[in-house]
């Protein structure tokens, strides 16, 4: 094991002697993802077929082989993945002897599921005082709705993101790339590392619970405001953010090229000016009361004005026109304008994974901060049980004739 | 997520933070520390304070007041307030010793801003050996936007999300919430935890850059598939393009603007949501037999489900699927959340807080629970300057002359 932590000290970060087992599904695979990137070793265990999110698409050159799934690959970066039947009792013998070496342990089953097959928090701590659980569940283990199932899009209706999102005439329209597993993952890495911090001055570790539902909800806080404070339901104006409140206009609006994101934004007045399309904008009467700025004619009227100028103009120059008048304005970018954004490009955002296996090299998403003492790094997602070896030969002590009939018997 | 007694210990027991940062991803992340426990001091402008952050919409009473803000009042729970003006020779006396006795400084001003006043890192450390230096610009320190100024939301534009949110023949809807201010809020609350467990295992003082901008590129995993397949994403509704799902999407309800999404992804599901729907007969139709088929068959089986669910209100039809075993939710707003919703009411997630110069209302209480230290709301946000008092006399032992004299010159 010593050994073991040595060679896991070669990746930086500020984890680097901590141990994640993940068994999360779709839902909480971002954890164990942003666990690694600061450094984890983290344990990915995988039924031996695979788990079901390698046939998820796309898939790397729209081949559908469960080794080139994209969906798999980026919620996986820096993952080690073990194959391992949890159904078989030998399955779950050696997922505590995994747990007697670990940390954390994070896993999306029903707590009443691994309570049946002996794998409850009370039963794993006996083995490992130290161990941190985290049980990333729909909406809890325990309460009205804990037996309710839930999806992204469930979760993110539930919780008010869904209720704001689109245009009048239409049903509310899904916010894509999965939020409410994003966020319930952000949050799930946030406790995990709290509860990590606190170990050593319990002594050890605890039993975390992040239920999707509430976390979401923490994140929708603006339609609860809202009505908490002025009993206000903020209903659909398609485009519109709803923290500036009430309102009809948008805050995508058209320019010559596309489209830029005027959020917050006092309009730059003396380059209107400059180009004769200013009208009465500049008056203060519009921007020293925000309640004024928000009643229906001054909207229209503002607007009007605001579009017959942006229209003169590209995204790319009104973003560099307002931003070098510290005016806040951004361009509405395409994906592919954003994965050759110039800051992102010149702080090293886009990571070259390489991938022996396809003989190929992929640029990923890469970190969220630079830090020279805890750097965020992305590394190769996993193929399936590519590191048994390591982990049951060399961590568990089981000889490679084991493990093959461990393997025949689909165990692991 | 019930019952607390009293005498619970925290998580972030004896972390001290000085919190410079305003608007909203840095006062959101200190926000989740202090419920943890952390002693967060928020350093505002003497009279003004974070302007923009204490002029968020809503108002309570809809009045507007440095003390009234909503949002302001549901980001600042459970930390100390004070007023500081640290340009003024005085007032960066009164800094260094601030920084000398905590933890973490974070901050979220333009890049550059902390060395101008001679505050950067370098200075920092020089005041406090171990420090930890947290900077959640919008765009980071480096780079040929680090100045550029944002909101959540413009990063949002930029970063390519707002871009395939919406349906495939409309503009670009845009998300309705700031969802980059919450990246940015987990993706802090992450980095200031895990420079935490480095410095404490090190003793080394840390520096985090991050970027807001990356936060939420992280959060667009079809990146990916652009950078490996050239593709970009485009808008689907309701749709969804990685995985068979169908129904997948939202509809109809009883009652005014009310809806429920449904989701369905196994044939399993399927057949529970027919019986529910009491085995009509067009879902015998060869058509809809197949998930495939009934992918291809969207819009016609749309109008079938629509038919029966405006039937029921969006509560009512929640519990009726759900109970079926299919995964299905209210799109819920506002006073749904606050009024109806079950199992937040059962968690004890909402919190009653009363104010001095505003009515008593419901915040956002701690959305994910450790069971030993559950975290809590304990305070209010303060008022403008509520804490000097306490945190200059007791914290930092001015004597009373001192602070008469720093209030004359209004360096507080």
């Amino acid at each position: 094991m010593s050994e073991e932590k040595q060679i896991k000290k070669q990746h930086g970060g500020a984890l680097h002697d901590i141990t994640v087992l993940d068994l999360t599904d779709q839902k909480g695979m971002y954890c164990g993802k942003f666990l690694a990137s600061m450094g984890a070793e983290v344990i990915k265990v995988e039924p031996p077929c695979g788990c079901t999110e390698r046939r998820f698409g796309p898939f790397a050159d729209d081949i559908p082989e469960p080794e080139r799934s994209l969906y798999f690959w980026y919620r996986n970066t820096g993952k080690k993945s073990i194959t391992l039947n949890l159904e078989a009792a030998e399955g779950r013998e050696l997922l505590k002897r995994l747990v007697k070496d670990s940390d954390v342990m994070l896993h999306s089953y029903a707590s009443s599921y691994l309570k049946r097959i002996g794998l409850s928090y009370s039963s794993l701590r006996s083995l490992n005082r130290s161990l941190v659980m985290v049980t990333i569940s729909d909406f809890g283990d325990e309460g009205p709705y804990s037996k309710y199932k839930s999806s992204d899009l469930v979760a993110q209706a539930m919780s008010g993101i869904l209720f704001g999102s689109g245009y009048p005439d239409r049903p509310p329209v899904m916010i894509p790339e999965e939020p409410a597993y994003f966020i319930v993952s952000m949050a799930a890495t946030v406790a995990t590392l709290m509860a990590l911090v606190t170990r050593k001055q319990l002594g050890h570790g605890q039993y975390v619970e992040v239920p999707m539902h509430s976390c979401c909800s923490f994140a929708s806080e603006t339609p609860v405001l809202w009505y908490s404070f002025n009993k206000k339901i903020l209903h659909r104006v398609g485009g519109r953010v709803l923290t500036t409140g009430p309102g009809r206009m948008s805050h995508i609006r058209q320019c010559r090229d596309g489209y830029v994101c005027t959020y917050g934004l006092i309009p730059p007045f003396e380059w209107m000016e400059k180009e004769g399309m200013l009208g009465d904008l500049a008056d203060d009467k519009y921007w020293t009361d925000p309640f004024a700025r928000s009643s229906p004619e001054v909207e229209d009227h503002i607007t009007e004005i605001l579009d017959a100028w942006l229209g003169l103009h590209t995204k790319q120059e009104l973003y560099e026109g307002c931003q070098s008048r510290h005016r806040v304005l951004g361009p509405l970018n395409s994906i592919a304008e954003a994965c050759q954004d110039p800051q992102l490009r010149a702080r090293n955002f886009f990571v070259k994974v390489n991938h022996p296996e396809l003989g190929k090299e992929y640029e990923y998403p890469g970190a969220a901060w630079d830090s020279p003492q805890t750097p965020w790094e992305v590394r190769r997602p996993p193929r399936l049980g590519e590191h048994n070896t390591e982990i049951y030969c060399e961590r568990l002590g089981l000889t490679l004739k084991e493990l093959e009939i461990l393997k025949s018997a689909r165990i692991v | 997520m019930k019952k607390e007694s009293e005498n619970t210990k925290e998580a972030l027991q004896g972390l001290k933070i000085l919190d410079l940062s305003w608007v909203a991803a840095g006062p959101l992340a200190t926000q989740l520390l202090a419920m943890h426990g952390a002693e967060v001091i928020n350093v505002e402008r003497p009279e003004v304070g974070d302007h923009y952050g204490r002029q968020l919409f809503p108002y309570a009473d809809n009045k507007p007041g440095i003390n009234r803000s909503a949002f302001f009042n549901n980001s600042h729970k459970n930390k100390y307030g004070i007023t500081l003006d640290f340009v003024h020779p005085k007032g960066r006396d009164v800094l260094r010793k601030l920084i000398a006795r905590c933890d973490v400084v974070l901050e979220n001003f333009s890049a550059g801003a902390m060395e101008r006043l001679r505050f950067g890192y370098e200075d920092l450390k020089r005041i406090k050996k171990d420090i930890i230096m947290v900077r959640l610009a919008s765009q980071g320190q480096t780079g040929p936007h680090s100045k550029y100024v944002s909101f959540g939301p413009v990063l949002q534009s930029a970063s390519g999300f707002n871009n395939i949110i919406g349906w495939p023949d409309r503009p670009p809807t845009g998300f309705s919430l700031p969802y980059a201010d919450f990246t940015g809020t987990f993706f802090g609350v992450m980095a200031i935890l895990q420079a935490l467990i480095y410095r404490n295992s090190t003793g080394e003082s840390v520096y985090i850059d991050m970027s807001q901008l990356q936060t939420i590129s992280i959060a667009l995993s079809s990146m990916l598939d652009y950078t490996v397949n050239g593709r970009q994403a485009v808008r689907t509704g309701n749709q969804l393009t990685n995985r068979y799902a169908a129904p997948h999407g939202v509809y109809r309800c009883l009652g005014d603007d009310e809806w429920c999404a449904i989701t369905v992804f196994t044939e399993e599901e399927w057949h529970s949501l027919c019986h529910v729907m009491g085995d009509p007969d067009w879902t015998k139709d060869v058509r809809f037999s197949t998930i495939l088929g009934r992918m291809d068959n969207v819009e016609v089986m749309d109008r079938y489900i629509n038919s029966w669910t405006c039937n029921y209100s969006g509560h009512a039809l929640t519990e009726k699927l759900q109970l079926a075993g299919v995964s299905a939710g209210i799109v819920a707003n506002g006073r749904d959340l606050l009024e109806k919703d079950q199992q937040l009411a059962f968690q004890n997630y909402w919190v009653r807080l009363d104010h001095p110069e505003i009515d008593e209302y419901t915040y956002t209480g701690v959305p994910f629970k450790l069971s030993e230290t559950p975290g809590k709301v304990k305070r209010r946000s303060p008022l403008l300057g509520e804490d000097n008092e306490y945190v200059y006399k007791e914290l930092l032992s001015l004597t009373e002359e001192q602070l008469a004299d720093l209030y004359v010159e209004k360096v507080i």
